[in-house]
């Protein structure tokens, strides 16, 4: 069965709300990069902190919409 | 009597309803997926569903590999470089400098003799950009050519133009009448 409009929309905002989070992923990462070629372990170990947080969220957000 | 092309379009017409009873395809269906049934139902829920799943795999990721490099980052932090005899402390006078390499050959560094007789040692990497930056005992600064960036001779710190960051200190001690580079702080 084709999945109804309101599931569409509801499954295409998870969607953003993920592709989002992973867009903040590859910035926290390069952030991380950035710290170990400027020697900057504290900058790096933040940007680490900072992207376990943003993937616990996500993989938070996932468990709370599954069925 | 039937024809041949009549019974195959009943057959396809007979296919069609067994696929739709089964709830395959919509009434509202183009006439083509009947005859292609190369997707299944539920197609669009499905492959978001697994696409979710791509995107958490990104997530979980990219967050491995940015834990990789805070690691990465501490474990250079950590590998500040082993003890080296620079220059007899008698060699270097007031308001000079001295080129060495630390921690490794490839790392160009800057010992310095303060007006005062302090000793200072940076490496000569410019924070903005990796150029070399050398003493101006004239003007009590070093400078970077590239794109005069300053920074104070007696700390390190940044004091004019686009660096933002101090020079990276190298510890030093005098010992015997040798400077020794203890290691570098980063």
């Amino acid at each position: 069965m084709r999945p109804a409009r309101s599931q569409n929309n509801r499954s295409g905002g998870i969607l953003v709300y993920l592709l989002v989070l992973v867009s903040l992923q590859i910035f926290l990462m390069v952030v991380a990069v950035e710290g170990v070629l400027a020697h900057e372990p504290g900058l790096a170990t933040a940007a680490a902190i900072l992207s376990l947080l943003v993937a616990a969220m996500a993989f938070g957000f996932r468990w709370f919409i599954s069925d | 009597m039937s024809t041949p092309e009549e019974r195959r379009a009943a057959e396809a017409a007979n296919r069609a309803k067994e696929r739709r009873r089964e709830g395959l395809y919509a009434e509202s269906e183009p006439f083509w997926k009947e005859e292609f049934p190369l997707t299944s139902a539920g197609e669009e829920y499905v492959q978001r569903r697994e696409f979710t799943r791509y995107l958490l795999g990104a997530s979980a990721a990219f967050a491995v590999g940015a834990v990789g490099a805070a690691a990465w980052a501490n474990l250079q932090s950590a590998n500040e470089g082993e003890p080296q005899a620079i220059i007899a402390d008698d060699r270097i006078a007031p308001s000079s400098e001295y080129l060495f390499n630390y921690p490794t050959d490839k790392d160009p560094a800057l010992l310095i003799r303060l007006p005062d007789g302090e000793l200072r040692a940076f490496s000569q990497k410019c924070t903005h950009l990796g150029c070399v930056v050398y003493y101006q005992p004239e003007h009590e600064r070093i400078f970077c050519p590239c794109h005069h960036g300053v920074f104070e001779p007696s700390t390190g710190d940044a004091t004019a133009g686009p660096p933002e960051r101090p020079l990276q200190k190298i510890d030093i001690e005098v010992r015997d009448g040798m400077i020794w580079a203890k290691g570098v702080q980063i």
